[in-house]
């Protein structure tokens, strides 16, 4: 792409202003991934730290669909159910080991995203329940009695053979990695300032030369690899799971208010309301879930009606005024600002 | 994959302007009818620009110029008739196709992204042209404003980077549709410069939907005018003005 | 066994249509994506289901009880969220993000006060017993949910296109901005269509708790993906387009369950997929959905 290199604006960003952009992003990936990693020593829950991590790249899926194109995915968990049972019967079946399956289980769930393409040309609700049905369709062909001999349908998966809790752990820390790469990546990239011009037109975008149907399906099968990879590498560290468990709706429901919460568009408010909303999932949530449910719903009516843009809109707004009153100016766009 | 280089096909500006002449038609409508339901849009509409032209297109509102320029950037499909540019057929491509083929438009109502900075509009667009982004927003009259957001532009500004973003692409064909809508006298006089550069020194070929005939007239003398869907005089644009149908059609019974 | 799948299939699809009206509605005049539209079935049902149990009466006797109660807090919910929504740059996805809370808190609040436990109804005159039609057996309440869906539609149908405030509504559904230059209230034609949309869910309610087997908190989800899928391939906003888009839908899972009984689980989401994508405008609808 030399003419993006090439396009420039006239007034060129200093290199200070590079460097420092370029240490931002560094940390934004670095700190969450090293932060996992040396949790263990502090919590030796190592399946409560799974979990957390898991669903920091679930809510990073949520993000790059949602955040970057404006597609719901009320079926995420499809993507997840996909990877955990892709990560199965390569076991199972393909003789792999743990890594190649988790590997593996991020392949299936690229597949089913590029059977489901032809969703992207719905929009809004329709989308969003399209989705959800594709995933209670996956889910429902998963566990028919008619595939035991390769899902064991109904009678769940059973990985106990690779079964390393360790192991589980550092894969989990290296997909973190990965997801905080993926939405820095995409934030900087042509891809990105592609995805917020379709989002702002799709007219004007396709219009420009975008081809608005590949940009979106890049950014579908991104978050797909996403979810199978947290998926499989969650399959890994229970190593034994129904498909109730694997394509639970909950899961999709809490990637998503976990990335709403955070606030989605951004680098870092997904991993902060995923940390911050699934320790008080485990504080309340698992004995009295219902508790938990009702928060949840209160939490997701406030950000729809009061704070669009989640806690990182808030951090935002502090900065902003912080700013302001240092005489720094307010004028710092929304748009084209490291938001986080 | 999703910034696909410019096209193979030479840019316009690769080749001396004012090459026009019979044997030299760049777009060709041939036929074009356009159904929305029972309405009959366009009805076998046909049309022919050549290189380094500049055609204007006039008619009353609702008389369907708009929908030629549609068809045209591949917004709509012609229900039948074809669109061909340089002999080869581009109707029923998509709008990034064409746009990479050598077509592009700008919009009535100028359609920036709003949220993204001027430079950043620009970067959007598939680059095939010679000129640099900044080279551009100084022949629309945008330059030292590449940081702003486009939201923040008046009216007549995100007209020229509605412009701008199409030059990006390095067009052969421009479909300009009611640039001249809303600006002042002063406003319209620098965009009828402006569009005459483009025409002289980047070998542009202009169709300029237009009502303003004061400012087309700047532009062009070459015009032809539709009605109710349908091409009711093509000539020179004085002409236009003394034919007793035309007349009737503007000025009514 | 066609005959039977046949009779099931329209009495149950009847049904179908019936639920999924509210939903039809909020959406044809909102442009409101109601997530919780199957919570508030799932109220429904346990209204029928404490009126029985506790009050000892006919639950059937909770559709009027129903019908004003969720017209008011219709009325006040949607006074409360429409400045958000009119604020909003994209209303709908505001609106689906907004009642997938809603959904929540709905659906939290029956888990503390019923428990996650089924309930059913299994006894009284609806509950209990069968009939004899054309010679096949089918239980109680499948014609008595056709019997009360059938009138339930048309009484919307006659609001719809039988009265002035019906008249505003339709004018809304085509066009808001027309609507409000024709001097309708808009607010208030919008609010009470909310209204109306929740007395229908709710009465939907009641007899869910014997077509659906019974109750429990979570079904809330699923009666919307089922509602949905009844709207989508009836065509949204037309609620002759719902009851056929139910026809289909019942149809389709009673003869799938009498063939293929392992597959038929598949049938509500491959029909909702087949036709979202094949037919946007829905079997028997004219509204595009293209993104």
């Amino acid at each position: 792409m030399p003419n993006v290199a090439a396009g420039a604006s006239g007034q060129r960003a200093t290199s200070a202003q590079i460097w420092r952009r370029r240490a931002i992003d560094l940390a934004s990936v670095l700190v969450p991934t090293v932060l996992f990693a040396l949790a263990r020593t502090v919590d030796s829950n190592l399946l409560l730290l799974v979990s957390i991590m898991v669903y920091v790249v679930l809510a990073q899926g949520v993000n790059v669909i949602y955040g970057f194109t404006g597609y719901l995915p009320f079926g995420y968990v499809g993507f997840f159910g996909a990877g955990a049972y892709g990560a199965y019967v390569a076991v199972a079946h393909l003789g792999a080991n743990a890594v190649e399956a988790t590997a593996l289980g991020g392949v299936a769930a690229v597949l089913v995203g590029v059977v489901l393409i032809p969703l992207l040309r719905l929009r809004g609700a329709y989308f969003a329940i399209a989705s959800l049905a594709a995933a209670l369709a996956l889910s429902s062909i998963v566990s028919n009695p008619a595939v035991t001999s390769v899902t064991n349908g109904p009678y769940g998966a059973d990985l106990t053979r690779v079964f390393s809790s360790g192991g589980s752990y550092w894969t989990a820390v290296v997909i973190v990695a990965l997801a905080m790469v993926s939405v820095v990546a995409l934030r900087r990239s042509r891809l990105g300032l592609l995805l917020r011009a379709v989002r702002a037109d799709q007219v004007s975008a396709s219009c420009a030369g975008v081809n608005v149907v590949a940009a979106r399906t890049g950014a579908w099968l991104l978050s797909a690899l996403l979810a199978g990879l947290a998926g499989a590498v969650y399959a890994w560290s229970i190593s034994v799971f129904y498909p109730t468990a694997v394509f639970d709706t909950t899961i999709s429901l809490f990637a998503i208010v976990f990335a709403l919460f955070g606030g989605v568009g951004t680098v870092l408010g997904p991993v902060v309301g995923a940390v911050v909303l699934y320790y008080v999932y485990n504080a309340i949530g698992v004995n009295d879930p219902q508790y938990f449910q009702l928060i949840f719903g209160v939490v997701i009516v406030i950000i729809a009606l009061f704070l669009p843009g989640g806690l990182a809109a808030l951090a935002l707004g502090a900065r902003r005024r912080l700013g302001a009153r240092r005489g720094l100016g307010g004028a710092q766009p929304v748009g084209g600002s490291d938001v986080r | 994959m999703f910034a696909e280089q410019a096209p193979s096909a030479p840019s316009a500006e690769t080749r001396p302007p004012g090459e026009a002449g019979p044997g030299n038609e760049l777009l060709v409508v041939d036929g074009v009818t356009k159904l929305f339901g029972p309405l009959r849009a366009l009805d076998e509409v046909s049309l022919r620009v050549n290189s380094g032209e500049v055609l204007g297109l006039v008619g009353p509102n609702g008389s369907g110029k708009t929908t030629v320029i549609n068809v045209i950037s591949g917004l709509l499909e012609p229900t039948s008739g074809e669109v061909r540019l340089n002999g080869q057929r581009v109707s029923g491509l998509a709008p990034h196709r064409l746009a990479r083929k050598g077509i592009n438009r700008t919009f009535q109502i100028p359609k920036p992204f709003p949220e993204l900075t001027v430079s950043e509009n620009l970067k959007v667009a598939v680059h095939a042209s010679r000129l640099a982004d900044a080279e551009i927003l100084e022949l629309v009259g945008l330059g030292g404003g590449a940081e702003r957001l486009a939201s923040e532009l008046t009216a007549s500004d995100q007209k020229r980077l509605d412009l701008a973003r199409a030059l990006v692409t390095g067009p052969r064909l421009l479909l300009v549709d009611e640039l001249g809508a809303g600006l002042s006298k002063s406003e319209l006089d620098e965009l009828a410069v402006i569009l005459r550069r483009l025409v002289a020194e980047l070998g542009i070929t202009l169709l300029v939907v237009e009502h303003l005939l004061g400012f087309l007239e700047q532009v062009t003398d070459k015009v032809t005018v539709l009605n109710a869907g349908a091409i009711i005089f093509s000539g020179v644009l004085s002409e236009a003005l003394a034919d007793p149908t035309v007349i009737k059609v503007f000025i009514g019974e | 066994m066609v005959l039977y799948a046949l009779i099931s299939g329209i009495l149950i699809g009847l049904f179908y249509g019936f639920a999924a009206l509210g939903l039809s509605l909020a959406f044809g005049v909102l442009r409101v994506v109601n997530i919780a539209h199957g919570d508030v079935i799932v109220l429904g049902s346990y209204l029928a289901y404490e009126l029985s149990t506790q009050a000892h009466l006919n639950p059937l006797i909770a559709i009027p009880v129903a019908i004003p109660v969720a017209v008011v807090i219709g009325l006040a919910f949607y006074r409360l969220i429409a400045p958000s929504l009119g604020r909003s740059k994209d209303p709908e996805m505001l609106s689906l993000i907004l009642f997938f809370g809603v959904s929540q808190v709905i659906e939290a609040l029956a888990t503390i006060g019923f428990t996650v436990n089924q309930d059913t109804l299994l006894t009284g005159p609806v509950g209990n017993g069968s009939v004899q039609i054309l010679g096949q057996t089918f239980p109680n309440y499948e014609p008595v949910a056709a019997a009360v869906a059938v009138p339930g539609a048309l009484l919307v149908m006659l609001y719809l296109y039988r009265s002035r405030l019906g008249l505003a509504t339709r004018a809304l559904m085509s066009s808001r901005a027309d609507a409000l230059l024709a001097g309708i209230d808009v607010g208030r034609t919008s609010a009470l269509s909310f209204g109306i949309a929740l007395a229908l869910a709710a009465s939907a309610g009641v007899l869910s708790i014997y077509v659906n087997g019974g109750v429990n908190p979570s079904q809330g989800a699923d009666l919307t993906t089922t509602a949905f899928a009844v709207v989508v391939i009836g065509g949204l906003g037309n609620p002759g387009g719902a009851l056929a888009g139910g026809l289909v839908f019942g149809l389709a899972e009673q003869f799938a369950q009498s063939y293929e009984p392992n597959w038929a689980g598949l049938v509500p989401y491959a029909l909702l997929l087949a036709v979202m994508l094949a037919k946007p405008e829905g079997l028997f609808g004219r509204r595009a959905r293209y993104a």
